[in-house]
Formats: structure tokens, C-alpha cells, sequence
């Protein structure tokens, strides 16, 4: 069945998606965006239960296999050390994300230049900072002016408190005399642009019940819906179609009663991240593109990369928060820049997290064997509750071909759409890496007074950010989308996803996402009159 | 539980029988808490469990081919999820709860207070100055 056309479709509703929607309403063109998810509901989150840890592996896992809702689709990770971590719905994963929310830096861009690896950006930050500066208004951004690791930049919110596990890791730091600031946090330490400020429900990872952190099903989302665009939930694309011509035309999608429509469209935004994203062009072949639309340089599903996360806890004699609190606290980026003679190029930011809750404490504990069964379980989890602390190491990941995001032959979705299948190896950079990441945190935690420190490397479950498969660049041969988001082979179009990014940084993604949702909107605007020439 | 029909249940006589054992022995009652054998505690898990039955059967007949201190000393799939069922659902009784000085409630809408904490730790950072690098 097809429908009315519109002016512009958008493939997803998530971090990158809601922003551009946002910036595009004031167009008054036509605009809706397909959903393969729903709305979500607050008062549902774990975070209003008793059961909230539980949940949190559960129907609200960060893993679209265990979580298996409706919404969600397969995906074929057997081949990665990593596996890959989403959310499906209006606000798409920021409903599980934890609101760390830090910039890149100068040098992200410049990645070729100063190190040799990777590939430099077509844009630098100053091109993105006045695009920063917007979606930090928009977004509402906590945090403290000042931070020496980054150019002076200012966070509209004052920081989240650092309790007692910031405090610990904060004197471990300074003991060694590393940087650390508090993170620049999506999370609202006061009431800010109609949502209520945080209360330190300590769940923000399962959903955030308060409305504090900015899901942008609550950010972006009011504002564009209020500004007439239409988000059509329960839509899960196909494929893009496209036209004699060779331009998009729209998208073919199967609605929330299982129906096939045609929604036809004079420009196409994907919006679906490093995975969805590649997954759709790749199952959207025709004559002119019989390896997948917009992919004449053969990049598209190429150069996926996760950040590899090291994740590192201490034990302490005193006790800390807990679960309670946002997850997210202070970070380091002491050993953000390149420094060749630690025998890795790039680097990494600690993102430090609070503490768990009684389950999770118990079950890491029982799982490690530092909890024994038996008459010694009581005295081992009290040894362990409230008293663990520490970070994660967020590694750069750099770009290379052979991992990848294709279609799988046998795995599909409830439609029958070709899931997506990961082949993904950890390079030798980024195992150094990890390793230094776990030598140092092991140093700060020491310092801090941990009693005892274990790790996790790389988290298994961490493959939270998705970027790479659709990279921009000026040259059609090295790239999918020109620098400002438009596909090279498709004049009509666009990704504005994590799958544009050229390189990772070492910083949790979703700042960049949006401010580059921004900058391509305000690229489109800019160039109305003769958008696809 | 109350919507809960006998022939919905997975478990026979013989598992709860099993299980029963198995959670006595993993988390025991003391002076201050019940066990994870406690009735209430076992039946939440119960009801729990009933998506992940054939999990906890696997776990269960691990235990019954060797005995307790096997089963306790086993790192597979199945005894993992036995060992992440029972303490989500004992870590959320309100009497264990209680013993652990903790509100028996969920976090929402109450949320909770932590300490603020002392920015001035920051000066040392303050005074070490810029840290990233120009580029080309």
C-alpha cells in the first residue's frame, strides 16, 4: 500500500533522529520518522519496582538477543569478542544509555595527521562546536566549566554530586597527580526545560523513571512532535527504494499490524545506528546497486567499531554509595592523547561509575567466588556491599575494513528482514591497550584505598557504541556519505548516525551523534534551493 | 503468583524438593535473615523461574549426579542462572532488605540523598593545566 508522500522520511527515532527532526520542523517541510519501537512509558521503568535489578537483565537488558521484544531485532554477534548493546524504541538507546556524555576532542578529527592511523574527519571541532553548544541547551547538559583536558566550553547544569565513591577515586587520582573532572553528564541536576531534576534513583541504566536523564524521547522528541512532525512507531523499514533516476523514493516498512506499506518520500535520513543503519542499505539492493544502496565504494557495514571497554572494581574497607546515584560521576583523561612510549597509539577516558545494588553485588560476587556458598555467604556479601567502586576504560577503537556489519543468510527478524551478522576482532592496539587501561585503574584504585581490585577485559557485554559502517569523507572511493552527511550515490539520501563517524575517540559517542544530526540539518537548510546537485 | 494455575507448573515435587536443598545450603538463614530456602523466598523464585525452567533443571540435575559442594564449585550457564534467580529474588525480600539496614521500597519515587562531596579536591587539577593537544 502506498501512502503520501512526504517531504522528508527519517529512519529512526533514536539520539541522532530526534535532532535532526528537531532542527528540520522549522522547515515546515513534511517530515515523519519511522519507529520500529513504541513510545516508552516512565512509570514502567524498573526503577518504579522492587524487581529493578532484575529487570535490568531482563526485558530492559542492553542485549536486543536476551532482551527478544517485538521491537527488537536479531543480531548475529558470534563472531565478536564484543556484542552489541541497543534499545529499540522512540529515544532508541539513550533510554539505556547512562547519560556520560563528554565532546571529542580537537585531536579526534585529526586522528591521520597526529598519529598516522585511522583517517582524518572532513570536519574539525570548531565546525561541530557551535553544534555542540546547541544540542547542550537542548539536551541539558550537567557538569563543571573549567575541565583542563578539553577547550573552554560551557555546561548549562552544575555537576552531579561525587559522593563517596567520586570522593575515593578523586583523592586516589590526585595522589597520583592525574587529571580527573567531573563528567559532563546527560543527566539534570535541576529541573531543567520540563523535566524534574535528579534524585539519585541509581537505575539510570534500566530506563530513568524521574525524566532527569535526557532519553530524547524526552529531549528532542516533544519539541519536533509540537512542531508537526509525525513519528509513526511500530514501523520497521525494509529497504529504500529508489527511483528511474537513481533517487530515493521512499521506504518500504512493515506497520504494527504486520502490514507492508510504501511510504514515499523526496529525501531519506537513516538514522538506525552503526548496525541498523548498514543492515538496511545492505538489504536495499537494486540493478544500480546490487551490493546495497549508496555503496559503490563497498564501505558500507565496513569499518565497525565498538569502543573496547575494560572495566575495573575495587573493594574498600569503607563504605561508598552503593547503587545510589547516577552511575556516572567523575572521569579521567589522563591518558587520553597519544603517548608512543606507552606502546599503543590514541587512548582512553575512565569513566568512573558508583557502586551496585544488593543483586548485583551478590551476583558478581558469587560468580568471582569472592561470596561463597554457604555459612560464609552473609560475612562475604557484607564484605562487598556498598563497598565497591570503580571505572571503565573507554578505548579508541580505529577503523578497519575487515570488521564488519553484513547480512546474515539464515537469521531474520519477526518480518523476515536479514538480521545483521558482526565479524569483529579485537586489534593488537587496542589489546595493549585494554591492558594498560587495566595496570592504571589498578594504580588509582590502590591509591584510592582499595583493599582489593579485579577486572573484566574487554566487557563482553559492551557494545554500546556503534559507529563506523557508513563513514563520511570527500573522496567517493573512501567514503559513503560526503562531509556533511549526504550520500555520495544518492543525491537525496542522508545518514546521521554513529555509522558516519570516521574515527571512535575515546569518548562515549552520543554528544557527537547529535551535534552532527545538527550540523547535517543545518547543512540542509543552508542548502534547500539546491540540495541535490 | 495468584494467577498462577497448578498445570502451568514446570517444576514437579521432586525439583521443588531439590531446590529447596540446594537454596538452604547456598544462602542459609542466621539469627538475622532467612534463608533463600524461606517459603516466600522460594516461592518468588519459583515463579520467577518459570521462564528460564529448563535453566533451573539443568542446575537442579547437576546437583542431583553429584551433590552441594559440586554444584558450588560449577561455572556453567545453567548454574549461573540458578545462582542469578535466587538472589534476585532473596536480595529483594523485605526482611533481608531489613537486615541490610536497607528501605524495603523501590527507588522510585523516593530516590535517595548522597553527599555532595568537596570540589576543592580539584584545585591540584586546576593547577596542573591545559591537557590536550593543539592540532595541525
Amino acid at each position: 500500500m502506498s501512502l503520501e508522500p512526504v517531504d522528508v522520511l527519517i529512519i529512526g527515532a533514536g539520539a541522532s533522529g530526534a535532532a535532526i527532526a528537531y532542527s528540520l520542523a522549522e522547515t515546515r517541510m513534511q517530515i515523519v520518522a519511522l519507529e520500529q519501537g513504541g513510545w516508552m512509558n516512565p512509570l514502567t521503568y524498573p526503577s518504579t519496582g522492587r524487581d529493578w535489578e532484575a529487570r535490568a537483565w531482563g526485558d530492559m537488558s542492553i542485549n536486543p538477543n536476551r532482551r527478544g521484544l517485538a521491537s527488537d531485532y536479531p543480531v548475529n554477534d558470534g563472531n565478536s569478542p564484543i556484542s552489541v548493546a541497543n534499545f529499540n524504541a522512540v529515544g532508541g538507546s539513550t533510554i539505556l544509555y547512562a547519560g556520560h556524555y563528554p565532546r571529542f576532542h580537537p585531536s579526534d578529527f585529526r586522528v591521520r595527521s597526529l598519529d598516522g592511523v585511522g583517517d582524518d574527519w572532513p570536519i574539525d571541532y570548531a565546525t561541530l562546536e557551535p553544534y555542540y553548544e546547541e544540542n547542550d541547551r537542548i539536551t541539558g547538559v550537567s557538569g563543571l566549566t573549567g575541565d583542563p583536558a578539553y577547550p573552554p566550553k560551557e555546561v548549562p547544569m552544575p555537576p552531579v554530586p561525587l559522593g563517596r565513591a567520586g570522593t575515593a577515586l578523586a583523592k586516589g587520582f590526585n595522589q597520583l597527580d592525574w587529571h580527573w573532572w567531573p563528567s559532563d553528564t546527560a543527566v539534570a541536576t535541576q529541573d531543567y526545560d520540563g523535566r524534574a531534576q535528579c534524585i539519585n534513583l541509581g537505575a539510570c541504566l534500566s530506563g530513568c523513571a524521574q525524566g532527569a536523564k535526557a532519553t530524547s524521547d524526552i529531549t528532542y522528541w516533544p519539541h519536533a512532535v509540537r512542531a508537526g512532525v509525525e513519528v509513526r512507531t511500530h514501523a520497521r523499514v525494509r529497504e529504500i527504494t529508489l527511483d528511474d533516476a537513481g533517487m530515493a523514493n521512499g521506504a518500504i516498512y512493515y506497520d504494527e499490524h504486520g502490514e507492508e506499506q510504501f511510504q514515499p518520500a523526496h529525501v531519506v535520513i537513516m538514522a538506525c545506528n552503526g548496525v541498523g543503519t548498514p543492515r538496511i542499505l545492505l538489504n536495499s539492493k537494486s540493478e544500480r546497486f546490487p551490493d546495497g544502496l549508496a555503496n559503490s565504494s563497498g564501505l558500507v557495514g565496513k569499518n565497525l567499531m565498538f569502543h573496547p571497554y575494560s572495566m575495573i572494581r575495587g573493594i574498600f574497607e569503607q563504605e561508598l554509595d552503593g547503587s545510589k546515584g547516577p552511575s556516572v560521576c567523575i572521569q579521567s583523561q589522563e591518558f587520553y592523547e597519544t603517548d608512543r612510549s606507552r606502546g599503543f597509539l590514541r587512548g582512553f577516558t575512565y569513566e568512573i561509575n558508583r557502586g551496585n545494588g544488593p543483586v548485583t553485588t551478590a551476583l558478581h560476587g558469587m560468580l568471582s567466588g569472592r561470596i561463597p556458598w554457604g555459612a560464609g555467604h552473609h560475612e562475604g556479601f557484607a564484605k562487598l556491599q556498598n563497598r565497591v567502586t570503580g571505572m571503565v576504560g573507554i578505548c579508541e577503537d580505529l577503523p578497519e575494513e575487515h570488521n564488519t556489519v553484513t547480512l546474515d543468510n539464515d537469521l531474520t527478524d519477526a518480518h523476515g528482514i536479514a538480521a545483521p551478522k558482526i565479524d569483529y576482532t579485537l586489534s593488537d592496539n587496542s589489546l595493549k591497550m585494554l591492558e594498560f587501561s587495566v595496570e592504571r585503574a589498578t594504580e588509582v584504585l590502590r591509591a584510592a584505598g582499595a583493599v582489593d581490585v579485579y577486572h573484566e577485559s574487554p566487557i563482553a557485554v559492551g557494545g554500546w557504541h556503534l559507529m563506523g559502517t557508513a563513514r563520511m569523507g570527500t573522496d567517493p572511493r573512501r567514503s559513503v556519505v560526503n562531509e556533511w552527511g549526504r550520500s555520495h550515490d544518492v543525491k537525496n539520501l542522508f545518514v546521521v548516525d554513529g555509522s558516519i563517524f570516521v574515527t571512535s575517540a575515546g569518548v562515549n559517542p552520543t554528544r557527537t551523534i547529535q551535534a552532527l544530526a545538527l550540523y547535517v540539518a543545518d547543512k540542509m537548510k543552508q542548502n534547500l534551493a539546491n540540495l541535490f546537485d | 503468583m495468584s494467577d498462577l494455575i497448578s498445570s502451568d507448573d514446570p517444576f514437579d515435587a521432586g525439583d521443588k524438593q531439590a531446590l529447596q536443598a540446594v537454596l538452604a545450603y547456598m544462602i542459609p538463614a542466621d539469627e538475622e535473615r532467612p534463608g533463600a530456602d524461606d517459603p516466600l523466598i522460594m516461592a518468588d523464585i519459583l515463579t520467577t523461574a518459570r521462564s528460564s525452567a529448563d535453566l533451573v533443571k539443568a542446575a537442579l540435575a547437576i546437583y542431583r549426579s553429584t551433590d552441594l559442594v559440586t554444584l558450588s564449585q560449577t561455572r556453567t550457564p545453567e548454574v549461573n542462572a540458578l545462582v542469578s534467580l535466587a538472589v534476585q529474588c532473596y536480595y529483594r525480600d523485605d526482611r533481608v532488605m531489613a537486615s541490610l539496614e536497607m528501605e524495603p521500597r523501590a527507588p522510585h519515587p523516593q530516590g535517595y540523598e548522597i553527599p555532595e562531596g568537596d570540589w576543592q579536591l580539584l584545585e591540584p587539577v586546576r593547577q596542573r593545566g591545559r591537557h590536550y593537544r593543539d592540532v595541525p
